[in-house]
């Protein structure tokens, strides 16, 4: 029997993070809720064994990506959604701020953003962003490098500013 | 300037008042969803059971023969050909279109009708578990270059056992006319922000039937939003259309982007066509 309240916890400590990190992948909050309630649900199914895992989070993190990455169904579907039951609750408007960082990182390439959110947001030392993305840790310091040097020119921000290692 | 730290704080700081179903709530999906799994399973051992049979005699002496054959035995074959869907050159498609994974046996799922269905107090039900289904979705580009709205159409084809394709679509046209009209409400944002309390309401029709295959029937749902204080129409109304087409003990579900009806009829008429080549019995 699944540890109910050793996923309960995890849930309720992990899920902001994963909802930011899988938001900056596909730039529509809903589509990121959706796609993170399904990657919880697929943990739960296998919790016995994902909670021996050194890191539960950086597997729900590729499970998250994995569903994200059919989000034309998933678009297809919230739209089907509406029109079956109605509206849906209303969820608070991001901030200007947010809407401009999700933005920006859209017209980053992917490793950059991957790069980017898991360090700037999830607060990822470099060596665990290259561990996690199977990249060399120079790599990595590249791609951060590139993403603040694009993001420098779509936001104002200080190009300058190193990656924590 | 600003840090990007402190963008990504806002990010953090704005996600934090996203409301979240309760780890409850999400297990309760999970085991609703590991119900549906095995009444789909249940269907699959019987099925394999019976290929098992033949395997297993294939090698030895030959079986006696049986005086006669029971009247109820299992229709063959059983699996779909997925050469029988609707392929990307039938609907414009891309030519590396998604095809959807193994879905044997997953149950017929009118979804333009879940809200009646969820709201009915006259014990309408979905129609049975089929015997084997197919499914694809086609999308437009390719899969290195996607447009913004790639979906052009999906299709599931399932496979009933004896009578039960025919109580399909009777099944369905009895609940679209018990669905008549739902309203619903809720508080919606409307064009510039504000939050209104809104009326919903769905209505549900038959917009085609009888134009392919053995039997068929479109299924057309409307839905309007009004301020539910003034009465001013809202944004976010529209229309759905979805075909459903029988041949033999085949049916086929076709849900499309923004087909017009003679568009769907073509395509719908199309798929009944495809569908003779594993019907049982054949066209």
């Amino acid at each position: 029997m699944p540890d109910a309240g050793g996923f309960d916890e995890f849930y309720q400590g992990s899920r902001q993070r994963l909802l930011g990190y899988v938001y900056l992948h596909t730039h529509d909050l809903a589509e990121a809720q959706d796609v993170v309630q399904e990657a919880y649900m697929r943990a739960w199914q296998h919790w016995s064994s994902i909670d021996r895992y050194e890191d539960p989070e950086a597997w729900l993190r590729m499970v998250a990506q994995r569903i994200a990455v059919s989000r034309w169904r998933r678009l297809r579907n919230r739209a089907r959604a509406y029109l079956r039951h109605g509206p849906a609750d209303p969820e608070p408007e991001p901030s200007v701020n947010t809407v401009a960082v999700v933005e920006a990182l859209r017209r980053l390439p992917a490793e950059q953003r991957t790069a980017i959110a898991m360090h700037y947001l999830l607060g990822m030392p470099v060596a665990d962003v290259a561990r996690e993305t199977g990249a060399p840790v120079g790599t990595v310091k590249a791609r951060l490098h590139r993403g603040r040097a694009a993001l420098a020119t779509l936001l104002t921000l200080d190009p300058s500013e190193p990656a924590d290692v | 300037m600003s840090d990007l730290r402190d963008l990504m704080s806002d990010v953090t700081t704005d996600l934090a008042a996203v409301r979240w179903p309760s780890a409850d709530e999400l297990r309760g999906r999970v085991r609703r969803r590991r119900r549906r799994n095995l009444v789909a399973v249940a269907g699959a051992v019987i099925v394999v059971t019976a290929g098992a049979t033949g395997l297993a005699t294939a090698g030895g002496p030959p079986p006696p023969m049986p005086a006669a054959p029971p009247v109820s035995a299992a229709p063959v074959p059983v699996e779909i050909p997925r050469s029988v869907l609707l392929s990307p050159a039938d609907v414009g498609a891309g030519p590396d279109s998604q095809i959807d994974g193994p879905d044997a046996f997953r149950p017929l799922q009118p979804d333009e009708l879940t809200l009646c269905l969820t709201t009915n107090s006259s014990g309408l039900k979905l129609p049975q578990v089929p015997r084997f289904s197919v499914g694809v979705t086609l999308l437009l580009g390719t899969e290195a270059s996607r447009p913004e709205r790639p979906f052009v159409l999906a299709q599931q084809i399932h496979r009933y056992a004896g009578p039960d394709a025919v109580a399909v679509l009777r099944d369905l046209r009895s609940v679209v006319a018990a669905c008549g009209i739902r309203t619903v409400t809720g508080e919606v944002t409307a064009a510039g922000g504000a939050k209104v309390a809104a009326r919903v309401t769905h209505t549900w029709s038959i917009a085609a039937e009888n134009f392919a295959g053995d039997d068929s029937v479109v299924v057309r749902h409307d839905v309007s939003a009004v301020d539910a204080s003034t009465g001013r129409p809202l944004d976010g109304g529209g229309s759905e259309l979805v075909a459903y087409v029988r041949v033999g003990d085949l049916v086929t579900r076709i849900v499309p982007r923004d087909q017009p009806l003679p568009e769907l009829r073509k395509i719908a008429a199309q798929a009944g066509t495809r569908l003779c080549g594993a019907s049982d019995p054949p066209c």
